[in-house]
């Protein structure tokens, strides 16, 4: 063992184990529920692992949220910065999916042709 | 096969966990994940205490941080049907705010939780104590890289010493003074002992340490030998903790695999491995000549200092010994620095302390505060005050080796210092509450007990007179006792605290001289007027029927073992005292609270 090969060890772990320590990051909000799951939530929730997963991303949290009562805009993805901002992209697919993770979550920028509404934290 | 999995959910793999059934939590945990197709997205975790013990079994789950108390093996469908996959937590079993409308915050009001420090508990509840590659990733073998790369020996030692961290053991002895003593010695061979033998009853904080995060100690153990210059460590840890074994023996050779024990560590030259010997769980062995003694193989018994150990200790070679949980601050001193650590706690006592509630408190568990915080604040915000609205009497600290801190000094600041001033000691930490309801003669018969029945027997004083002692207490508790034995019990106590072998032996007398300085009135109750104002030593007391609450249903006769209850209808019940065993049975079956202890 030496430093180096110790070091690289403890990076990569760190990048699995985030998830235990990032509270106060970057997240997603998924509405699940019975309705988001028939409209595809899960795809689409899937959709996004599979992208965080390709890019390395390992700072945002996935988290999931019942049916906020507007079913017919589910599925629904909440995006939530650094600084709190919140993004609210409805009727998400999977390839919405793929475009949110490249350009919002990667590049920073909201898609503003999905986007539906922005609450600045 | 994801990589990044969106949620871990942790469960408690420590003693008291599993044995609530938390293994068979997390099989469940992990058939119903594939039955519900999540095992790609979610891993499930063994890790070590979270504190909650009373709570138990435990479980987490991230990325929101919710935690699961009580869990049950049938509520494991609910838990990942509703909050796994739909996306709705289980409020019903949710430790904290239930209603909290972000569940991520529902832990932060709880006063069990935001009260506490956690650095010597660190990684117990955060990480699976079975990965060497998980303590690796929040900072582990970092402090050691630091030191092997860029400190020489000398400074690690005032490093330690700077960072006022003392013996979390018992003694409270500085932990760098220790190791400059050793550090001094010339000799071809030295040893670093780790002391986990953990024998106060009631305290479990180095079987939780090396439950949740054995390799916290390895590493602090390969510091240690770098600064006194050995190679060979050896941790004594009690065969009665299987749990605490096993993770260890698992770390040990994980951490000889990586090559961060063995030869050459981290390119370094230096060379350092560490070994485990199993104890029979005697007390005496927990004393650090005896502990050697023990591991040299031969009957662990104690012999007398000096020398102490950095001159002539394991083998007669210049020896540290230092306990699990003054080991798990190390690898934090040299993380975050000396200058941070001491900026913890009380002028003398630097750091965290680690306790154990048990006894009349409603949070029974593992608790780390900063030193300093109040005794008030540990057993009413943290341990949740005393169950059924009681009210506290004492607490004991230091197990048979200390003494009770009464109610009127509930607002002493807890550090070493402030423990030894009021009769007591910190000890291992271990802090048993006790009630209005509670006997203090009896109780320093039970810890009196204890000591003799794990005395050595090398030493005359502890094992002749800790015995007197015992008999003296016993006839008290008996209704047999006179003002004379009162006295006699003092000056025993202080001839055995003067003239036993080891430091065992010398606190024995501790909990009757504690009891004795804040409860006299309790022994002298005992002896002039033969009551027990607690209603505990059984001898001294009787039960009663009240004949005017009576309304001779006959409840009582029909219950009590003894057949001592007579009477008729529309005449109250009597007992007959001569027959009664005092068993209570009565009382508590009488519907209309007619019968009370006298």
């Amino acid at each position: 063992m030496t430093v180096s090969k110790l070091d690289q060890i403890r990076k990569e772990n760190m990048s699995k184990l985030k998830i235990r320590k990032n509270q106060e990051g970057r997240k997603i909000l998924i509405g699940m529920g019975e309705c988001g799951m028939k409209a595809g939530a899960r795809e689409v929730m899937q959709g996004f692992l599979k992208e965080f997963n390709a890019n390395s991303i390992d700072d945002v949290s996935v988290i999931l949220t019942n049916c906020e009562n507007k079913c017919d805009l589910e599925p629904i993805v909440h995006v939530f910065d650094k600084d709190g901002t919140k993004t609210s992209y409805v009727n998400v697919t999977p390839e919405m999916a793929k475009e949110i993770v490249d350009e919002h979550i990667i590049k920073g920028g909201i898609i503003k042709k999905y986007a539906v509404l922005q609450n600045v934290g | 096969m994801h990589f990044l999995y969106r949620s871990h959910v942790m469960v408690c793999g420590g003693t008291g966990c599993t044995s609530s059934n938390s293994e068979k939590i997390r099989a469940e945990l992990d058939t119903k994940l594939e039955e519900y197709g999540l095992q790609d997205e979610i891993k499930v975790f063994k890790t070590g205490c979270f504190g909650l013990c009373a709570e138990g079994p435990i479980m987490m789950v991230y990325p929101e941080g919710a935690m699961y108390t009580m869990v049950k093996v049938e509520d494991v469908d609910e838990i990942v049907r509703e909050h796994l996959l739909y996306g709705r937590p289980v409020k019903r079993l949710l430790a904290g705010d239930k209603e909290h409308m972000d569940i991520t915050k529902a832990l932060d009001s709880v006063a069990f939780f935001n009260k506490q420090m956690r650095v010597a508990l660190r990684n117990c509840g955060k990480i699976n104590p079975e990965c060497i590659d998980e303590y690796i990733a929040f900072d582990g073998y970092k402090a050691l890289e630091k030191v092997l790369t860029q400190m020489k020996p000398q400074e690690v030692i005032d490093e330690v010493n700077k960072s006022g961290l003392r013996g979390r053991g018992g003694g409270g002895f500085p932990t760098g003074l220790k190791w400059s003593f050793a550090a001094r010695q010339v000799g071809d061979q030295k040893y670093v002992c780790c002391n986990a033998d953990e024998g106060d009853p009631g305290a479990f904080m180095d079987r939780s340490v090396l439950e949740g995060d054995p390799h916290s100690v390895i590493e602090a153990m390969t510091i240690a030998g770098y600064a006194i210059g050995s190679n060979q460590g050896y941790v004594y840890v009690r065969a009665e903790y299987p749990i605490a074994v096993k993770r260890l023996d698992i770390a040990i050779k994980q951490a000889r695999e990586y090559g961060l024990l063995g030869k050459n560590i981290l390119e370094s030259g230096f060379d350092f491995d560490i070994e485990i010997r199993l104890g029979a769980g005697a007390f005496v062995c927990g004393e650090e000549t005896a502990l050697m003694t023990s591991i040299e193989g031969h009957r662990g018994e104690p012999r007398p200092r000096p020398p102490f150990p950095a001159v002539k200790g394991l083998w007669q070679k210049p020896t540290i010994l230092n306990n699990v949980e003054t080991y798990a601050n190390i690898p934090v001193i040299f993380l975050k620095g000396a200058d941070w650590f001491s900026s913890i706690g009380t002028e003398k006592s630097k750091g965290t302390k680690v306790f154990a509630l048990g006894g009349k408190i409603n949070n029974v568990g593992l608790v780390e505060v900063p030193m300093g915080t109040t005794l008030r604040e540990i057993v009413y915000d943290i341990g949740g005050g005393i169950p059924k609205g009681k009210k506290f009497k004492a607490a004991q600290t230091g197990g048979p080796s200390g003494g009770c801190i009464p109610a009127e000094h509930l607002d002493t600041p807890i550090d070493y210092d402030s423990l030894i001033q009021l009769g007591s000691m910190m000890g291992s930490g271990g802090l048993i509450v006790m009630d209005e309801d509670t006997c203090m003669v009896d109780i320093a018969k039970f810890f009196l007990e204890f000591t003799v029945d794990e005395s050595c027997g090398k030493c005359p004083p502890c094992r002749i007179g800790t015995k007197r002692m015992l008999e003296i207490l016993t006839r008290i508790t008996e209704g047999k006792g006179t003002e004379e034995d009162i006295e006699k019990l003092e000056v025993l106590a202080k001839n055995i605290k003067a003239s036993a072998l080891c430091g065992l032996g010398q606190t024995s007398p501790n909990p009757i001289l504690s009891t004795l300085k804040y409860f006299k009135d309790e022994y002298i109750a005992h002896v002039r007027d033969k009551k027990c104002p607690a209603g505990v030593c059984k001898s001294m007391l009787h039960y009663e029927i009240n004949p005017e609450k009576c309304k001779s249903c006959g409840i009582c006769a029909k219950v009590c073992p003894a057949s001592c209850i007579k009477g008729e209808k529309k005449v109250p019940y009597v007992i007959d005292t001569d027959k009664c065993l005092k068993c209570g049975a009565c009382m508590q079956k009488c519907p209309f609270g007619a019968i009370s202890k006298v």
